[in-house]
């Protein structure tokens, strides 16, 4: 079973007196483990199609499906307690709390919600995660004192704290040079290798697409490439 | 615990932002402490004093379209209104002091009367007319003898006040002393001018005094009630006047058809008595008439704690109502008159400038919460976004809110508590009449009351609560969508 699936997902803005289609009938599935990439032009509805799987916006007709369940049927509690259990997030303007450090950061959303970690067990595996983005000794910094990079990678690691199976990320290179972007998707690489999460980011940048091994393309607010690279998948 | 520490930091953060609040605070708290525990010591003060001294916890009184007190009609009714006299006293009197809530009961009637002395006038006195065996049972240590002896038990005389004395010295030059005769003379509506004289037993001051009770000397009750014209009930032939003649005339036509009610043994209390009972009662024994004449303007009644008098006030109501008595009962503020209404205004004033301090604060406060909040709409759509529950990004704020307010507040406290303690070291000077009638004395030492730091937490919690329920209600609507929103 896809882990996420769409079905003829719509997203329409009012605008004024007008309404702006942003996906105009979008269908589609991503399967676990994959590390996919949205890619098109500015305004074609990229982040739209992420905020819909994201559950953190709802469509205007069509569904979304998340291991299966039907994410319109649910409310706003249950949504996001679904974030909080299966997704995770990375932005395109990093969002950590400032006033926290880095390794209270990547605490974090453990401790807005229920998680069955014992202290112990999370304290490692924080401290896990820190070695993986490569920022051991910047623990106790805050955000403030990091680069944009550094702050990137604090963001990866914090994704990826509740475990989730899915890990979405809106143009996450977007804030930052071309050679530092590229070793920030790598390390979602390295991760979406590692952990088996599913990863899905968004680029208009075809140098980094070129990492990925799915790519959907959008255009307008509609699909115009779907593939999978050849030697991860099947193309569709 | 995170919760903690992320509204700690942000306090610290901003800066701006935590001292705007919390100066507001801690200045609300600061002044709630210190204007309290001020108030509170003068209330608490005046009403020991009051109480103990003057007025006892409740009084029963007669209904009067004016305004009066223990010391008279006050304001314009003054000229002609008469002081009610309290209607079946014999029976309310023998039910209070059957009580087991109520501890003392004593009756006083109040009075004006100027003073001469020989052919000269010497000034002006208010009077109490008091029962001497009862009114020294209820209030024993009130006052400082200078000279000579407290009136006795069915004497007739007066206790003159320090204050008349010197005011009469100021007016004719003559001291009077214990032993001295002096004249008084009332006027009153019912019985026109009347002079009585009087023996001067005792001169005195009291001990907490104002300046509206320093003007108060004591007399005996009959000689109070016959100046007053409350006597009418009663005759001493060699002094009635032409005009006392005319009225008791009067009297008597009025009453012949009530002629039945009216015995020797019980006379009825309104003074208005048959002449014929009134002739029968002279032939008796004089001072026995005293006795038959019930006339009192008040009833002091001293109970055996603050529960007692809630519920005897209740009781006595509704006595009054079940038997069509046109009584009430007053606390012992109705009875200090001016003064306590002075202090009671003076509070009332307070209150308000704390209200309009409370208003500003919490649309201050709740300002700058929202601008906050504002600022920090992608922080918060990312934790939303992050899985935080719409009940975690309450707590977060409430929180932030209660730190603050619980930082500030404690701050408040120990300024106001260090400014009263400080007041209460060196004590506040009253620097005029109005300061000294409301500091009972030349000297104020404030002392710290416990109700103003509880009541002055309980609203700065509620201001807190109340300054942070919009800002939550804007903060919850932030959708996890708006974490994408460029900020952080
Ligand atoms: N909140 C909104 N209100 C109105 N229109 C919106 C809103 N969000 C997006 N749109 C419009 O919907 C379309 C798709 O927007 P979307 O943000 O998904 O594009 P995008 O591919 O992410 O673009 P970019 O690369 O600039 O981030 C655009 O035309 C955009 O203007
Ligand atoms: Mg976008």
């Amino acid at each position: 079973m896809a882990i996420i699936s769409l079905h003829d997902v719509t997203k329409d803005y009012p605008l004024g007196k007008t309404v702006v289609h942003a996906l105009k009938g979008v269908s589609c599935e991503i399967q676990r483990g994959e590390f996919i990439t949205i890619a098109g032009p500015s305004g074609s509805g990229k982040s739209t199609i992420l905020n819909m799987i994201g559950c953190i916006d709802t469509p205007s007709s069509g569904n979304v499906k998340i291991n299966g369940t039907d994410t319109s049927a649910l409310s706003d509690k249950s949504l996001t307690q679904l974030r909080h259990q299966v997704l995770g997030f990375i932005f395109q303007s990093f969002n950590l709390i400032p006033v926290l450090n880095v390794y209270e950061n990547i605490e974090f959303p453990l401790l807005i919600g229920k998680n069955g970690m014992h202290p112990s067990e999370k304290k490692t595996w924080i401290n896990t995660l820190i070695r993986e983005v490569g920022l051991d000794s910047w623990k106790t910094h805050r955000p403030s004192e990091l680069s944009g990079g550094q702050r990137q990678r604090v963001a990866i690691a914090r994704a990826l704290a509740t475990r989730p199976e899915i890990v979405l990320a809106d143009e996450p290179t977007a804030n930052l040079d071309s050679e530092t972007g590229e070793t920030i998707i790598n390390l979602m690489k390295k991760m979406n290798h590692e952990f088996k999460t599913t990863f899905i980011f968004s680029t208009h940048d075809n140098m980094i697409v070129e990492i990925a091994d799915h790519v959907i393309r959008l255009k307008d607010g509609i699909i115009t490439e779907n593939s999978r690279k050849k030697k991860t998948g099947v193309a569709v | 615990m995170i919760i903690f520490k992320i509204a700690l930091r942000n306090l610290r953060e901003h800066t701006a932002k935590t001292l705007i609040i919390g100066v507001l605070i801690a200045v609300g708290v600061f002044f709630l402490v210190a204007g309290n525990s001020f108030m509170d010591t003068i209330t608490a003060g005046m009403r020991i004093t009051y109480i103990d001294n003057y007025t006892g916890e409740l009084i029963v009184h007669g209904k009067a379209k004016g305004t009066f007190s223990l010391f008279g009609i006050m304001g314009p009714e003054m000229a002609n209104a008469k002081i009610p006299e309290i209607e079946q006293f014999e029976q309310l009197e023998a039910l209070l002091a059957s009580s087991e809530l109520v501890s003392d009961v004593n009756p006083l009637a109040t009075g004006a009367a100027s003073i001469g002395i020989g052919e000269e006038s010497a000034g002006f006195s208010f009077l109490w007319g008091i029962e001497p065996s009862q009114y020294f049972t209820m209030f024993p240590d009130n006052i400082i003898l200078h000279e000579g002896t407290r009136l006795p038990p069915g004497e007739k005389g007066i206790m003159l006040s320090q204050n008349n004395k010197d005011k009469i010295r100021e007016e004719t030059n003559r001291t009077i002393h214990a032993g001295d005769k002096l004249q008084l003379s009332g006027m009153n509506a019912v019985s026109g001018t009347r002079i009585r004289e009087v023996t001067v037993w005792g001169i005195f001051s009291y001990r907490q005094t104002s300046p509206q009770l320093e003007r108060v000397s004591l007399v005996d009750i009959k000689t109070l009630r016959e100046l007053s014209g409350m006597d009418v009930g009663e005759i001493e032939e060699a002094q009635l006047s032409e005009t006392e003649q005319a009225l008791l005339g009067e009297i008597e036509e009025n009453n012949i058809f009530g002629s039945s009610l009216i015995s020797t043994t019980s006379p009825q209390n309104e003074g208005f008595t048959n002449f014929e009972t009134i002739l029968a009662a002279e032939a008796l024994e004089i001072t026995e008439a005293g006795k038959e004449n019930n006339a009192w303007h008040f009833l002091l009644l001293k109970t055996i704690n603050d529960r007692a008098a809630t519920e005897i006030t209740n009781t006595l109501n509704d006595y009054f109502l079940e038997n069509d008595l046109d009584l009430e009962v007053s606390n012992w503020r109705w009875g200090a008159g001016f003064t306590a209404d002075m202090a009671y205004s003076l509070q009332i004033v307070f209150n308000i400038i704390i209200i309009v301090i409370f208003i500003v604060a919490l649309i201050v406060i709740m300002n700058t919460l929202v601008i906050s909040i504002t600022e920090r709409i992608p922080e918060i759509g990312t934790i939303r976004a992050m899985g935080g529950q719409k009940s975690f990004v309450r707590l977060m704020i409430t929180t932030e809110t209660l730190v603050i307010t619980a930082l500030f507040g404690t701050a408040g406290v120990l300024l106001g508590s260090i400014f009263i303690w400080i007041l209460n070291m060196t004590g506040i000077e009253a620097t005029n009449m109005f300061f000294r009638v409301l500091f009972g004395g030349d000297v104020l030492k404030p002392g710290l009351s416990a109700n103003s730091i509880v009541s002055a937490l309980a609203a700065v919690g509620i201001l807190g609560a109340a300054a942070s329920l919009y800002p939550v209600s804007v903060a919850l609507k932030i959708s996890p969508v708006r974490a994408m929103q460029k900020g952080i």
